[in-house]
């Protein structure tokens, strides 16, 4: 999916970040370049969603540099929000917003963050919920759809702002097995449509079989860096061979 | 162990459903008499019921009660001393209102269906209520064989519905909207049928001839009923016509114009004072303010738009420090607080910012014709320097309070919830002083001490001063409710918002609030109802509400009548009045949580 000599779409240096006196992050620093599929791995609390939240500044970093699409993240509220209007997010708990109909989630944000035209903006939801596969839900309320197809709405609604990289938060995580697979369906889709991604998941058979790189994150840095075979195969870190004999 | 392969399966049709043990023999054994403390109870709250019915009725029923001080001072209770030859300004203003519902009820196709069986349990029930009343009452014989009769009827009604239908009866099939039409109906019918005594003023005291129970309004009333009936119709033949969102966001703006227009234009009868004076400061405020919103809200002037509208919001400021017209200090204010708003709402496309200027110039002409209103002189001539009296002025109380307390409720919870420390400190010290005095202290401060503080006061008549400081007290305590709900929004919510790239203002309008206020809708119609009952209180500071004239108005009149000790029998009819309402408010609210479905997601 990655070409040669694509641009640096995201570039981390020396990121640190604390929650009080934990320290989440211990200066992480990489690069992701565009249509780059990036999975990062590890065990809980090792960083790995902190980083992805920081990317957006949901959560602020305190020490190093986070540069997105050339703009770096300060505390300037116009950069930031412009920022999170070109970086899509899905969430673990889907986060839909609840009293609004499937298409009205996905409506919302094009039509008064980037102020499209109502009819476009309906138009183009309703392609992207074809795309996710559930046109005929357009009209109900999340809490009526299934958590595999809230999921979908969930990435529809982030796509809708036509964001050049996408954040998966632990996508499945809080979904029931059998979900699982359609949620995976519409990120491969995805991935090989070129849309640079950083996934932070559990499911090590979308990794293996998606991912131009993985990370694997514990203690807040970067342990290992690479491809997926060199990663499941041949892995250099101690704690990443005993991360994956306990995981395989 | 026994073999397990020996186990014989039951026979399947033996297994066929048998139908529940049901029938009321079961249901009183049930809920009635399940043990001996259920019996006792159920015998004494019968005992109770029955001791409180028989009183109700006695007092009621009793000869010595002067009801006719009621009947007789009905016009009074309702709108004191508006003069009988403006009242056809009431009537008008009502009449719009029932127009205005009717279309609504069209637009936003109100009503369902309801299952004939709901309908029989009602009349039913309503039937066996009389049947008690009738057995522990004092009636007399022939008012005995009226209600014995009018019961039996109800429930002959009710058994033969489900009698009639069947199984069928548990189709939702009866449009409730027919059912709520006929019942008004009824009651119009029988404004012009049903006769009361009334007092003779020439036959000498104790005489009384028999008259229709609404004399005077079973007209306008009629008149009212067709024109809502009419404006349902037409609402429904313009659905057609009109796309459901534009014409929905037109009644909204109608509604909340309704208001204003009706208590200040419509009942008030204003004659405006400096037309063209107006007329020409809000033309040249439209066309300045358009230019410098256009200009500020195009998105290639980025920062310095929001730079040069906070410059804007700081000149709006500066002159309610020195002396100019208020028209002009209002408009200052409404072009900053456009001007801000513009990069939010109106960045971007052409026809956005165009749509934008549209709202501008609208909220001009309505600042200008209120600020005429404001300043107009009333030519309803009464007795009364306030114009409004008795219910009208209850509900002109109640309305503009809760009106006014909604909107500052909502910025006080924001602010208290707010991330910024001078927001939360000024709005808890707002709330916790506000909430911490009785109304009964402020209402008095409003027309005490304000004035001391507040120069302009001139312009304010008491009740607007009132209706400000009930506004200020209910709004803390709205304030307290919908923090609650702001509180009870997870955080995913907010971080949604903040990764789809939303500004804090659109996150709360669109996002937010919506919820917060869905979660926290029983907690604000208690405040509507509480402000609805508080505003009885103005009577303290020499305002003629429904509770004052029913309390010291009506029981002291000696001429034409002599109304004197009837206080019990115009507090109970107060009462009612004020009861009908509320009960009303609590029941639309429970249709409002049922279809917003609070609690169900």
């Amino acid at each position: 999916m990655q070409t040669e000599n694509a641009k640096d779409i995201i570039v981390c240096e020396g990121v640190k970040k604390w929650f009080g006196d934990f320290q989440a992050l211990k200066g992480v620093t990489t690069t992701v370049k565009e249509q780059e599929v990036v999975v990062v791995i590890g065990p809980s609390g090792s960083g790995k969603s902190t980083l992805i939240r920081c990317i957006n500044r949901l959560e602020a970093h305190q020490e190093g540099k986070i540069v997105v699409d050339g703009i770096e993240l300060t505390n300037d509220l116009r950069n930031i929000e412009k920022i999170r209007s070109e970086v899509g997010m899905v969430f673990q708990q889907f986060n839909l917003f609840p009293h609004l109909t499937v298409l009205d989630n996905i409506t919302l944000a094009p039509l008064w963050v980037r102020k499209n035209p109502r009819d476009e903006a309906e138009q183009s939801g309703m392609e992207l919920l074809e795309r996710v596969g559930i046109p005929e839900q357009a009209h109900k309320y999340p809490g009526q759809l299934s958590g595999g197809q809230q999921q979908r709405v969930a990435i529809a609604r982030a796509l809708a702002m036509k964001p050049k990289v996408m954040l998966f938060d632990e996508p499945t995580s809080a979904l029931d097995p059998e979900m699982i697979k359609e949620v995976l369906d519409v990120m491969k889709e995805l991935a090989l449509s070129g849309m640079t991604m950083i996934v932070v998941t559990h499911e090590m058979g979308f990794a293996r079989e998606v991912a131009d790189r993985v990370l694997f994150f514990d203690y807040g840095t970067v342990v290992e860096d690479g491809t997926p075979e060199h990663f499941f195969t041949n892995p250099q870190h101690d704690r990443t061979k005993l991360f994956l004999s306990q995981i395989l | 162990m026994a073999d397990k392969s020996k186990i014989v399966l039951p026979d399947i049709e033996e297994l066929a459903p048998e139908p529940p043990p049901k029938g009321p023999v079961v249901w009183a054994k049930d809920n009635l008499f399940y043990s001996v403390a259920s019996t006792i109870l159920t015998f004494v709250g019968l005992l109770i019921a029955v001791l409180f019915v028989r009183g109700m009725f006695g007092f009621i029923l009793s000869p010595d009660r002067k009801w006719d001080a009621v009947t007789t001072n009905f016009r009074l209770l309702m709108v004191q001393a508006y003069p009988q030859e403006a009242t056809w300004r009431i009537w008008v203003a009502l009449g719009s209102i029932f127009g205005l519902l009717g279309l609504s009820l069209a637009f936003w196709r109100a009503g369902g269906k309801m299952e004939p069986r709901k309908l029989s349990q009602v009349a039913t029930a309503a039937g066996g209520f009389l049947m008690f009343v009738v057995l522990v009452a004092p009636f007399t014989t022939t008012a005995r064989i009226v209600v014995v009769v009018l019961a039996l009827v109800l429930i002959g009604v009710g058994v033969g519905i489900v009698r009639m239908l069947g199984e069928r009866a548990k189709e939702a099939t009866i449009p409730v909207l027919l059912l709520f039409a006929i019942a008004a109906g009824l009651v119009i019918a029988a404004l012009w049928v049903l006769q009361v005594p009334v007092p003779n003023p020439e036959a000498g005291a104790g005489e009384s001839q028999l008259q229709g129970i609404a004399a005077t309004t079973s007209g306008p009333w009629t008149i009212i009923y067709l024109v809502t009936l009419a404006a349902y119709f037409l609402g429904i033949v313009l659905r057609r016509v009109i796309p459901e969102r534009p014409g929905r966001l037109v009644l909204m703006a109608l509604w909340a114009l309704a208001f204003p227009v009706i208590v200040l234009h419509l009942a008030r009868g204003v004659e405006f004072q400096n037309v063209g004076q107006y007329l020409l400061i809000g033309g040249g405020f439209a066309v300045i303010g358009s230019a410098i919103i256009w200009y500020l809200a195009d998105p290639v002037r980025g920062e310095l738009g929001r730079g040069l509208a906070g410059l804007l919001l700081v000149l709006a400021i500066a002159a309610w420090m020195v002396s100019a017209l208020i028209l002009i200090r209002l408009l200052l204010l409404l072009i900053a607080m456009f001007a801000l708003g513009g990069p939010t709402f109106a960045g971007g496309a052409r026809q956005t910012r165009l749509r934008y200027i549209g709202v501008w110039i609208g909220a001009v002409v309505i600042t200008v014709y209120f600020m005429l209103l404001a300043t107009g002189v009333s030519i309803v001539q009464t007795s009364n320097e306030t114009v409004f009296g008795g219910f009208f002025l209850t509900w002109i109380l109640a309305i503009a309070g809760i009106a006014l307390s909604f909107p500052l409720g909502v910025v006080l919870a924001l602010g208290r919830t707010s991330t910024m420390p001078i927001f939360r400190l000024l709005s808890t010290l707002y709330i916790e002083v506000i909430r911490g005095v009785p109304l009964i202290t402020w209402l008095l401060v409003s027309v005490v001490v304000f004035p001391i503080f507040f120069p302009l006061d001139v312009l304010f008549v008491a009740p607007v001063k009132v209706t400000l400081f009930i506004a200020f007290f209910s709004a803390a305590y709205l304030a307290e409710n919908v923090r609650g709900g702001l509180q009870a929004i997870s955080k995913g919510q907010t971080e949604a918002a903040n990764a789809l790239g939303m500004t804090t203002l659109q996150r709360t309008i669109f996002i937010t609030l919506p919820q917060a206020l869905r979660a926290v809708i029983p907690a604000l119609v208690g405040q509507v109802i509480a402000i609805f009952k508080d505003t009885s209180l103005v009577a303290i500071v020499g305002l003629f509400d429904l509770l004052k004239i029913a309390r010291d108005i009506i029981p002291t009149q000696t001429q034409p009548f002599n109304f004197l000790g009837s206080l019990r029998e115009s507090l109970l009819a107060a009462a009612v009045i004020y009861w009908i309402f509320t009960f009303i408010f609590s029941r639309v609210s429970l249709r409002l949580e049922e279809k917003l479905g609070v609690g169900t997601r």
